[in-house]
């Protein structure tokens, strides 16, 4: 699974999460507990005022009555003795008021007189004045006025008493009974507020806030629950979030399985794989092979553009597929047909570098209603197949030129070639020459052409591809500039570079073509040097003078000697063939394919060598699952080398296989030629009709072979040896005039 | 059938000559030019013209100008792509009067792949138009 998918996050919450702003959060405890502050604060207030209220006019009422009835007694006292003119008495009662101490006004007036006929502590302004002979109470903020008329026991009006109360002892009551009060109720009205708050938190804010952690977390994409244990609204509250919590985490579960099993299936996918939505934007959900394929990408910022042309942003083909995307995205998906056309099928990521990688692409719309939502991207690496495909291309090509140049070489003789070869360099160096000269005349193009033209026909008629290609491009360059002279243009310096340079090229592809020619001649550079003679009349010439000891006889015997490649031609293909039938693999290597064989050694060279090659694949070279056993490369190598020894030659053929058994010679020899125990190991192989093979097949068992091929070789001049070394190989040397150190042909059984 | 039809000015016949060979294997259809004279009956019949930003003795925004007043009286103009192997001059296409540049010059595989966006485009936005 990609580490990449995402767990799904509930639209609903994603919804609620990304709703538009609503201004500063205020906690719902903080609007609560104020709100419940204002209110008790206010009915506080309320009953502290009413109570502050109460309480002065309980402290005002009490002395209100109490200095009534003081008042009725004084009245009734000083009654007699102002109806007796008994002023004394008056004054006495008077003073009697002041025991209380809280009289700090009084004055008596008889009926008649206007100025009071006894007072008691200061008269306030104005209060010398009689006073109505009418009952009356006057309370202001300091004190309480009493006016009471004084009465004779029948009834008749004596005079007015004027009694003012202090009202400072009411009013420290008063004060202080206020402060208790206001203290009193803002401590009760904080108290019942922090009890309103905590049980608003308890009840209500608590459970809110636990309820909005599982929502986060269930957000995040994590289980969350609430424990809901009050039976109310709150509580049906988180009951029904549980239930939408275990909805949401199930249908989660049932998401993520399917996500499991269509990214299982994107991983096994070939290709990879990436889905993307309007602007080319990126989904989460990509194959593993995408990751790999396009290892540098943050998944989570980039588009598709980023993925196909990371380096090349601005280029036409980022821009057609972001014309592309464009359009995709705006049109119907029955449309979607015509647009695939035109979406981009193949693209290469670190063009250039030798990270190269060539993708195929491919597009496959995914609909929403009527249009497509999102595009999954298919992406193939075809770097590898690509490759082989140049690969098999180039050898096709190599082994068509191949084919076709030693076509030409059995139906002309290289020599044809290398003929062709040499008077198209001749052309090329007569344009190289003018071309030099810096400026051209109409005639001189004229003849360049033609001479570019001729050799455009004749590597045509050697199918040599590259040369041909070369070649029309410097006629067709020299055409234009035929027709530009013609015109009485000028043809500046550029022109003449561009001439040289694709003289240059076609010189090179006359190179390729004769580099092919060595390559393809299995006498390989001798080739170039050949020319087709009569055998009869070489013949005749080798007789005259080919045993002459001067420099004619040496030509003579040089002309008539051969390639050395020419003896290998059927053994080339034949060794590999036999080791095959075999169950074995071998290969040739070939050394000195042009060194001249003498003509009386070229004769048997086939012959020998053919027998020695044989020899080494039946004998010598073990089967594959042996080589590997030992150590070896499961091909086992066959060398056949011919190199100059003074004015002659040596021949050696060679192979990487087990050796000479000297053992089971030893012990055949034995078997079937009683006195060849004296005979060394290496020459006992040329005893005629000895073998070690058990059984005889196609290729070798009958022991007729190294004997003949020796006295083949000694027949022509010339003597062979073998060299063995034990499980490492063999080597048989073809060197003149050798003897061998025994006369093995003696040693035949009969 | 051709992936395209395309008018490729340039004033070397080996560039041509090269651009010739790559875009026809690749299956379009071009005509490849180094005049600059008498071409405007082309424009007819191809998609896209490309032009070599560096043509000594010609001035390619010329030709570009010339060009394009000559297609403007054609129903379905061709679009005009400048040709260079400087990476930075093709950012510029736009602002030097082109509508697009193909860069990497001398390279035959992604201008064969330009090319084919190139196309794209155009298409895309001629199926926008309709």
């Amino acid at each position: 699974m990609n580490p990449s998918l995402p767990r799904t996050t509930p639209p609903e919450l994603a919804n609620a999460a990304s709703s538009a702003p609503r201004g500063r959060f205020v906690s719902l405890g903080l609007r609560l507990a104020i709100g419940t502050m204002l209110l008790i604060g206010s009915a506080s207030w309320l009953v502290g005022y009413h109570l502050i209220e109460n309480t002065r006019d309980r402290l005002i009422e009490s002395k209100s009555n109490a200095a009534r009835m003081l008042v009725r007694v004084f009245s009734a006292n000083v009654a007699p003795a102002l109806d007796f003119g008994d002023d004394e008495a008056v004054r006495d009662a008077l003073e009697s008021l002041r025991a209380g101490g809280q009289v700090v006004f009084a004055a008596v007036w008889k009926s008649s007189a206007s100025a009071p006929l006894a007072t008691l502590g200061s008269l306030p302004v104005g209060g010398r004045a009689r006073p109505a002979l009418e009952e009356s109470t006057v309370v202001s903020d300091d004190a309480i006025t009493l006016v009471r008329p004084i009465k004779a026991p029948g009834g008749a009006r004596l005079g007015v008493a004027t009694v003012r109360f202090s009202l400072a002892p009411e009013n420290a009551r008063y004060r202080a009974a206020r402060r208790n009060i206001i203290v009193y109720t803002s401590a009760l009205a904080m108290a019942i507020a922090l009890l309103s708050i905590g049980f608003v938190r308890l009840q209500a804010v608590g459970p809110l806030n636990r309820l909005l952690d599982a929502v986060r977390s269930l957000q995040r994409g994590r289980s969350a629950r609430v424990r809901v244990r009050a039976h109310d609204e709150i509580g049906r509250l988180g009951d029904a979030f549980n239930a939408m919590a275990s909805a949401i985490e199930d249908r989660e579960s049932r998401l993520a399985a399917a996500n499991l099993r269509i990214q299982e299936l994107l991983d096994h996918l070939r290709q990879a794989i990436v889905v993307f939505g309007p602007g080319g934007r990126l989904d989460a959900l990509h194959s593993r092979q995408a990751e790999a394929m396009f290892s540098d990408v943050a998944w989570g910022r980039a588009t598709v553009l980023h993925l196909l042309y990371p380096t090349a942003p601005e280029s036409v083909e980022a821009e057609a597929l972001a014309s592309w995307i464009e359009a995709v995205f705006k049109v119907p998906i029955s449309e979607f047909g015509t647009l695939e056309a035109l979406a981009p099928k193949a693209t290469v990521l670190d063009a250039g570098t030798a990270e190269e990688r060539h993708l195929s692409l491919d597009f496959i719309p995914i609909a929403e209603g009527e249009m497509v939502s999102r595009v999954i991207m298919l992406c193939d690496d075809e770097t590898d197949k690509l490759r082989l495909q140049r690969t098999v291309q180039r050898q096709e090509l190599e082994h068509s030129r191949q084919i076709k140049a030693m076509r030409r070489l059995v139906a002309g003789g290289g020599q044809l070639l290398v003929g062709v070869l040499d008077a198209i360099r001749a052309r090329l160096a007569f344009c190289e020459e003018r071309i030099k000269k810096g400026e051209f005349e109409l005639t001189d193009l004229e003849h360049m052409f033609q001479r570019a033209h001729s050799i455009k026909g004749e590597a045509r008629a050697f199918d040599l591809v590259l040369l041909e290609r070369e070649s029309a491009l410097l006629e067709e360059h020299l055409a234009d500039l035929r027709l530009r002279r013609k015109g009485g243009h000028a043809l500046d310096g550029d022109a003449t570079l561009q001439l040289g340079l694709q003289v240059l090229l076609t010189q090179d592809a006359v190179q390729d073509a004769e580099d092919l020619l060595v390559k393809a001649s299995p006498i390989g550079n001798a080739i170039l040097d050949q020319i087709t003679v009569r055998r009869q009349t070489l013949g005749e010439a080798v007789r005259l003078a080919g045993s002459r000891s001067d420099e004619l006889g040496r030509v003579v015997r040089e002309l008539a000697a051969r390639p050395f490649g020419e003896s290998l031609l059927y053994l080339v293909e034949a060794i590999p063939t036999w080791a095959e039938q075999m169950g074995k693999r071998a290969a040739l290597t070939v050394v000195g394919r042009d060194v001249p064989i003498p003509q009386q050694l070229a004769g048997v060279l086939t012959s020998v060598l053919t027998h020695l090659g044989r020899n080494s694949v039946v004998h010598g070279l073990e089967s594959v699952e042996e080589r590997q056993r030992l150590g070896k490369e499961p091909v086992g190598n066959i060398r056949f080398e011919a190199r100059r020894v003074g004015n002659d030659v040596e021949i050696v053929a060679a192979d990487d296989g087990r050796g000479l058994d000297s053992r089971a010679l030893r012990q055949r020899a034995t078997a079937d030629s009683a006195g060849a125990t004296d005979v060394p190991p290496q020459e006992l192989a040329f005893l005629d009709g000895l073998s070690t093979l058990s059984e005889v097949n196609d290729y070798a068992g009958r022991g007729v072979g190294l004997g003949a091929v020796r006295e083949e070789l000694m027949a022509a001049g010339y003597g062979i040896r073998l060299e063995s070394t034990e499980g490492v190989g063999l080597r048989a040397v073809v060197t003149r005039n050798f003897q061998p150190s025994f006369d093995t042909a003696a040693k035949v059984a009969p | 059938m051709s992936r395209g039809r395309i008018l490729f000015i340039d004033d070397s016949l080996a560039v041509l000559a090269r651009v010739r060979v790559a875009l026809s294997e690749a299956g379009f259809t071009v005509e490849a030019t180094d005049q600059t004279v008498g071409i405007a009956r082309h424009l007819g019949k191809v998609e896209l013209v490309i032009i070599d930003y560096h043509m000594p003795g010609r001035d390619g925004m010329v030709v570009l100008d010339s060009l394009r007043a000559a297609a403007r009286e054609l129903p379905e103009p061709p679009a005009f792509f400048l040709f260079t192997s400087d990476e930075t001059i093709s950012h510029r296409a736009r602002a030097l009067g082109f509508d697009g540049g193909i860069d990497r010059k001398g390279d035959d595989e992604a201008l064969v792949r330009q090319v084919d966006a190139a196309l794209r485009l155009l298409r895309i936005r001629r199926m926008r138009k309709a």
